[in-house]
């Protein structure tokens, strides 16, 4: 612990001291620029978001102008969108059309009649004063082809195991979304009704065709599944079963594999717009149904359609 | 677990025995004009005019001289300003003597008062590896918008600490946060003692003693927090005489009253301020403050015996205010008032046992702290309740002190969260810690002390113990001194804020989310110099780690979406002060270099930003800052000027504004509205404006009357108007600036 004794100190060491300080000062007080920009410099005019659909004749395109405040009102669009396929190179034309939502939000969702093309790209433009300053490509999926493989049962000491094989020509790793029905004609309200499987069958590679994949769909577990969801199948004539299946183009992945919300909102994290955000994908569904073999729904326990409504069914499947 | 138990009672007991057949003498030195304790005042014991021991008070004005053979001595305690104290005491083998006195003040000397002390850590530039004292003078020498100062605005001048503004109430001290910051009043913690105006905390000057800073590298008495101490001393009240004061101004009007309940014996101590910004500063400068913040005081010291004393305390504060009135009526961003009150309350008893050769201290204490934001059913609220156990043992060991201590804490934690920081939606919880500390005081050669300690910090609702090395050591090399300290911290009750927007004061306090209690670790290296007599010139460089944070995720969506996230952070610093000091002139100018790094390491970054971790600089990363002060005292006057500029704290920019369409396979997009998102740029990759601001006041001192004194003031604050951007409202651009030119008078009338 020290104690010192400050003696006083004439002012004039005090003088130079101030000036020093105030000439240091002086340039701040004087020269700095206070100004903010809070936006970023950036190309980026547009958000896009499109699911091109392969089952649709007309195709939907929102554009949504890139605003510098929330609370700032877009106003009218003066823009041009446009399409083209890329791989044949025909251009078409959108137009606006404007939707407004409850709360006020004007949406500009641009529409034009166009049937993709499997396999097909397409690039969507946004134009302003005839230069494109947004654009986002897509490849329509290829259409994939089912072949449906004969039910399979094996006997054994506790009943016998049916199984249908379904399987997908041309598939991507894993669809989107596969689901499957039961079909019957009920004699209640005199029409087929489909029961939706609440589950996705088993599915593998194909090891016999690369590039293909099976589906497996377990015919005995679904019984019990039709007991609660359909009582009335042991009554009503089964017609047959059908399968869907739908793909996304091979861009349409979320990081991650999932689609969550707070991740993929995030700018950046998942799109494929060039000069602005948002994410155009397409998408296709494609169906197969195909009716069993009298004898293997009887083994099953359903009771077949059979007569005249079977003939027309038949012919009808086959013209698919 | 059991060893270092052991071990630690083993190291407390073992030096009893050596004290047989010698002295201890100790107690209690307070002014005889209020019984104030004087710190810093010598003690030595002489023997036929040689020294024999010599130590100085403490900041209770408690001294100890320990391992004195038996014998006649002459024992002398002298103190700048004060007559010097001299007695002659006997010793025997084994006696433990408690000899307190009171030493008179010499108005001769009184002058000299002011510029005393070269004590440690007094004086900004004679800063100990991030230690400070700080004193009521000091907090003098800074030009304030009110006549009555405030200690904050001494703290806010030194260099590593960055404050967001003069609104906003928030201190990050050396890159940690203002939740990080264990503030103690006479060792009773306060939650949030600072005001949303950034001239004020729940701490006048009038109330303090001392306040001690630990800025990093604090000693392992104190624990539970990650960045920093500020532990004050309260003043007792006058136990003589009544006095007070009332002061006038247009920021802050208050009251203080003391004096004797039992002449000489038990003294009362009470302050209460209020805002008057609402309807003073508003409108002087016609712009709408809509700021509510008020505190108040008490404190009841009372001389049990010559070896004893017991105070009780209490301390309320409150702050409401909207930081950003415009967005008031913004329905969509729920911007609203902003509430935060503090309540604690607590007893210290002091106390120099008989029989015993030790000081112990106990301090029980009640702390709560309740923030809310918004009103009605969509109001965030967050309350924590904390009840505190400390004690606190010295052991005189001649010319070393081993000290000790444990503490038990528990807090119980209730929040309400509407949807922010979705962990902790609804939630109440209570967190216990318990600690045990050892630390020894030890000078261990001419000049150079070197204080080690440890500290056992368990953590039962985590299930975690972790032993805590701490450090500290001067090395004086005559004019020269060389400082360290390094230290290992653990803080389990944290505070949350959402650091993306400025504007939200909110925070909610709650045990860590993660499952390993955050911490940190400081490493401190320091040179000073006293150059001249009048001149000192000090060096210090920090480094801080800091691993398991929880900081607020981002998310595309405006506030009230957000989650939390784990970090880990850097801050790398240094501090260069020039202290000058004359009789009449003050001055003092630093320079601060920090740098402050936060890693994050949340999945979705790779997906944001093609990395598995992101580092970014937080919003209180202040990379410069220069403080330039000057203090003069001319004709019965006293002028005060400050000038402090600090480099562009981050904020993060944007692309603008777009909707959401959440396409999660095949959607049609006509029939989705979308949710309105800012499209973020990286976090906190803009910088704001440089800030910088010159305020100026000039006050005098005028005698009455017979014991009665008025005090006018007058100032200017942001002398050339500078345009310092508090924060820009990204959503709609709208920027908010910190106060313009103000000017004020202010009047103080004391008695």
């Amino acid at each position: 612990m020290r104690s010192l004794s400050i003696p006083r100190h004439p002012v004039r060491d005090l003088r130079a001291i101030c000036a020093v300080l105030l000439a240091a000062a002086l340039p701040f007080a004087l020269g700095c620029d206070d100004t903010v920009n809070p936006i970023i410099e950036s190309d980026r005019r547009f958000s896009l978001f499109a699911t091109l659909d392969m089952n649709s004749d007309q195709q939907m395109l929102r554009v949504i102008p890139i605003r510098e405040t929330i609370l700032e009102d877009p106003g009218a669009l003066q823009v041009e969108v446009r399409s083209v396929d890329l791989t044949n190179g025909i251009e078409r034309t959108w137009r606006d059309s404007i939707l407004t939502f409850p709360d006020g939000l004007v949406a500009h969702i641009f529409v034009t009649q166009l049937r993709l093309e499997s396999q097909h790209r397409y690039r969507l433009e946004v134009l302003e004063n005839g230069v494109v300053v947004t654009f986002a490509e897509t490849t329509i999926p290829l259409r994939p082809m089912a072949v449906i493989q004969p039910v399979q049962i094996r006997t054994g000491s506790s009943g016998f195991v049916a199984t249908q094989r379904v399987r997908w020509y041309d598939l991507p790793e894993i669809p989107f979304e596969v689901t499957y029905w039961y079909r019957f004609y009920s004699y209640r309200s005199n029409r087929f009704e489909n029961v939706l499987m609440p589950h996705v069958p088993g599915s593998a590679p194909s090891t016999e065709h690369p590039g293909s994949r099976d589906f497996y769909i377990d015919l005995n577990a679904d019984r019990a599944v039709l007991d609660k969801e359909y009582s009335s199948w042991r009554f009503d004539p089964f017609v047959g079963i059908g399968m869907t299946i739908v793909l996304l183009d091979d861009a349409f992945v979320p990081p991650g594999g999932k689609f969550d919300r707070d991740i993929l909102s995030q700018p950046g994290a998942f799109t494929n717009v060039t000069g602005g955000f948002g994410f155009v994908g397409s998408v296709g569904r494609f169906s197969t149904e195909w009716v069993m073999a009298d004898s293997t729904a009887r083994q099953l326990g359903y009771r077949p359609l059979g007569g005249a409504l079977k003939a027309e069914l038949e012919a009808r499947m086959a013209n698919q | 677990m059991r060893r270092p138990i052991l071990l630690l009672l083993i190291a407390v007991l073992a030096p009893a025995a050596t004290l047989a057949q010698t002295a201890l003498v100790r107690g209690f030195v307070t002014d005889a004009g209020d019984g104030e304790p004087l710190q810093g005042v010598n003690v030595v014991l002489l023997r036929n005019g040689q020294l024999v021991a010599g130590t100085a008070s403490d900041v209770d004005g408690l001294y100890a001289l320990s391992r004195i053979d038996p014998g006649v001595y002459v024992l002398r305690a002298t103190f700048i300003g004060y007559a010097t104290h001299v007695d002659t005491l006997t010793l025997a083998a084994d006696e433990l003597r408690t000899y307190s006195m009171s030493m008179r003040a010499e108005a001769s000397d009184f002058e000299e008062v002011i510029v005393e002390g070269r004590r440690e850590g007094v004086g900004a530039a004679a800063v100990i590896a991030g230690f400070q004292a700080v004193r009521p003078q000091d907090i003098e020498m800074i030009p304030a918008p009110d006549v009555s100062r405030d200690l904050v605005q001494y703290i806010s001048t030194l260099p590593g600490v960055v404050t967001v503004g003069d609104q906003g109430g928030q201190l990050y001290i050396r890159g940690g946060e203002p939740t990080q910051n264990l503030a103690l009043i006479d060792g009773i913690p306060i939650f949030q003692p600072f005001h949303l105006i950034g001239f004020y905390s729940a701490f006048p000057a009038d109330i303090v003693q001392v306040a001690n800073i630990y800025a990093g590298g604090f000693g392992a008495r104190y624990g539970g927090r990650l960045s920093s101490v500020l532990d004050i001393s309260a003043r007792n009240g006058n136990k003589n005489r009544f006095q007070g004061s009332v002061s006038l101004a247009p920021f802050m009007s208050g009251i203080l009253l003391e004096g004797p309940i039992v002449p000489g014996r038990v003294s009362l101590l009470a302050s209460g301020r209020m805002s008057v910004i609402e309807h003073g500063v508003s409108r002087l400068i016609d712009r709408d403050l809509p700021y509510r913040f008020d505190d108040e005081f008490v404190k009841i010291h009372t001389t049990l015996s010559q070896g004893a004393t017991l105070s009780v305390l209490g301390s309320r504060s409150y702050d409401r205010g909207n930081l950003d009135p415009e967005a008031a009526s913004d329905t969509t961003r729920n911007r609203g008032e902003a509430s935060w009150t503090n309540r604690a309350g607590g007893i210290r008893y002091l106390m120099l046992p008989t029989n015993i050769p030790i000081q112990a201290e106990i301090v029980l204490s009640f702390a709560e702290t309740a923030n809310v934001f918004g009103a009605g059913t969509t109001a965030r609220q967050s309350t924590a309740q904390q009840f505190n156990v400390n004690a606190h043992v010295t052991h005189y060991l001649g010319k070393r002190e081993l000290r000790w201590g444990t503490q038990l804490s528990t807090t119980g934690l209730n929040s309400r969260l509407g949807g922010q920081f979705q962990n902790f939606s609804t939630d109440s919880e209570y967190v216990t810690e318990a600690s045990l500390y050892m630390e020894m005081g030890m000078p261990i050669a001419t000049g150079l002390r070197f204080d080690p300690g440890v500290r056992l910090a368990a953590f039962p609702s985590k299930g975690q113990t972790f032993l805590e090395p701490r450090m500290r050591a001067v090395w004086d090399l005559g004019p020269h001194r060389v400082t360290g300290a390094a230290g290992v911290y653990h803080q389990e009750v944290i505070g949350l804020t959402d650091r993306r927007d400025a504007g939200d004061v909110f925070t909610a306090w709650t045990a860590s989310p993660v499952a390993r209690v955050p911490s940190a670790w400081h490493v401190i290296a320091g040179y000073q110099v006293q150059a001249a007599p009048w001149m000192r010139l000090s060096l210090e460089g920090y480094l801080k780690g800091l691993s398991d944070l929880s900081i607020a995720g981002w998310t595309a969506y405006p506030r009230f979406t957000t989650s939390l996230q784990p970090a880990t952070g850097k801050v790398a610093g240094s501090d260069l002060r020039l202290e000058i000091t004359t009789g009449r002139f003050y001055g003092l100018v630093n320079y601060g270099y920090s740098k402050v790094v936060y890693k994050v390491s949340q999945q979705a970054i790779e997906y944001w930003y093609g990395t598995p971790e992101l580092e970014f600089s937080p919003p209180h990363d202040r990379r410069h800052q220069v403080n330039a002060i000057g203090n003069l005292k001319v004709g019965g006057f006293s002028l005060s000027v400050h000038w402090q500029f600090g480099s562009g704290l981050p904020y993060s920019q944007s692309y603008g504004f777009d909707e959401y369409l959440h396409l999660a396979g095949p959607t049609g997009v006509d029939t989705l509205r979308g949710e309105t998102r800012v499209l973020y740029g990286k976090p906190f990759g803009g910088r704001l404006p440089t800030y910088h601001r010159l305020d100026v006041s000039i006050d005098r001192k005028m005698e009455v009357g017979r014991g009665m004194s008025v005090t006018i003031q007058a100032g200017v604050t942001n002398l050339y108007d500078r345009r310092n951007p508090f924060y820009i409202d990204i959503f709609t651009l709208r920027r908010l600036d910190q106060l313009p030119l103000i000017p004020s008078v202010g009047i103080k009338a004391s008695f």
